[in-house]
């Protein structure tokens, strides 16, 4: 008969009660990555591993930062936040204002996102940098690319 | 799931409100804009019997997704994201002077989203130009 681990526990997420839960996964690189519990479950959802989520999550932000690499006068910053079962991409512009040609080229990149990369609903946001920590936390954020702030408790919107 | 006509009743009486907002209120203005073209949007939805679009997130997606409605997604997402973050910002007016609202807000996003729509309904609302109270420039 089959030894049973009685030391390891599954690990159970519950659609509902787990959805905002953070996990924290270790793919056995130093990287590490946190995703929601929803969008744990929606990678299932999406009939693939959560390593192949998660592989699909850094191709796609790996093109984001590309993308912004390319505007440098544009971006000052962008940062990856899990958020129930979107991916929410924060750009912020050198701008003090909404920059209206940013949001024109954003929507276009959000379209090429979506349908590029097998990661769920995407979402990008354009946010000042004076009031960022309105919209998220800097410090569990990703910075996909640019400046990274102080680090502020946010009150979030 | 409300009919498409309703919506169109919703849509038109938005722009009224957003016709009456006085200057000063131009964060207001930008919500209220958004929510014109959601009901906009609702209406064509409804139209193309696309149902179980209940939350701005499967809205989004359905728009986002669906070729038919690409030009309009890409007018609808900057709205809806400025209208996300203007309502929740200290300094509104910092973000989206008020004197870029008409021109930037208006006839950039909310126009073209509702000739759109009434192109893909075949049908002419014969909407009156919107025209919102005028501010100053130094606003």
């Amino acid at each position: 008969m089959p030894e049973k681990d009685t030391k390891t526990d599954a690990i159970r997420l519950q659609s509902g009660r787990d959805d905002d839960r953070q996990v924290v996964i270790h793919p056995g690189d130093d990287d590490l990555f946190v995703a929601t519990g929803k969008q744990v479950i929606e990678a299932c959802r999406l009939h693939i591993s959560v390593e192949v989520w998660f592989g699909e999550l850094n191709a796609m932000l790996q093109e984001v930062r590309g993308w912004a690499q390319k505007r440098p006068g544009q971006i000052r910053s962008c940062f990856c936040v899990p958020r129930g079962t979107r991916v929410i991409l924060f750009f912020v512009p050198t701008t003090p204002q909404f920059d209206f040609d940013l949001a024109d080229a954003l929507a276009v990149l959000n379209g090429e996102l979506v349908k590029g990369f097998n990661v769920g609903m995407v979402e990008v946001r354009q946010v000042p940098w004076d009031e960022l920590d309105r919209f998220l936390h800097t410090d569990r954020a990703k910075l996909v690319y640019g400046e990274q702030p102080e680090s502020h408790q946010p009150v979030e919107a | 799931m409300a009919n498409s006509q309703s919506h169109i009743s919703q849509w038109k009486h938005n722009r009224k409100l957003l016709a009456q907002v006085p200057a000063e209120f131009s964060d207001w203005q930008v919500t209220i804009a958004f929510y014109v073209a959601l009901q906009a949007v609702d209406a064509l939805l409804a139209f193309d019997k696309v149902t179980r679009v209940n939350s701005h997130e499967a809205r989004n997606e359905v728009l986002l997704r669906t070729k038919r409605y690409q030009k309009i997604n890409e007018k609808y997402v900057p709205l809806y994201d400025l209208s996300r973050t203007v309502r929740y910002l200290a300094e509104p007016a910092r973000w989206i002077p008020a004197h870029r609202i008409q021109k930037d807000v208006i006839n950039r996003y909310l126009r073209p989203i509702e000739t759109s729509v009434q192109t893909l309904m075949s049908a002419d609302l014969q909407l009156p130009e919107l025209v919102l109270i005028a501010t100053s420039p130094d606003h």
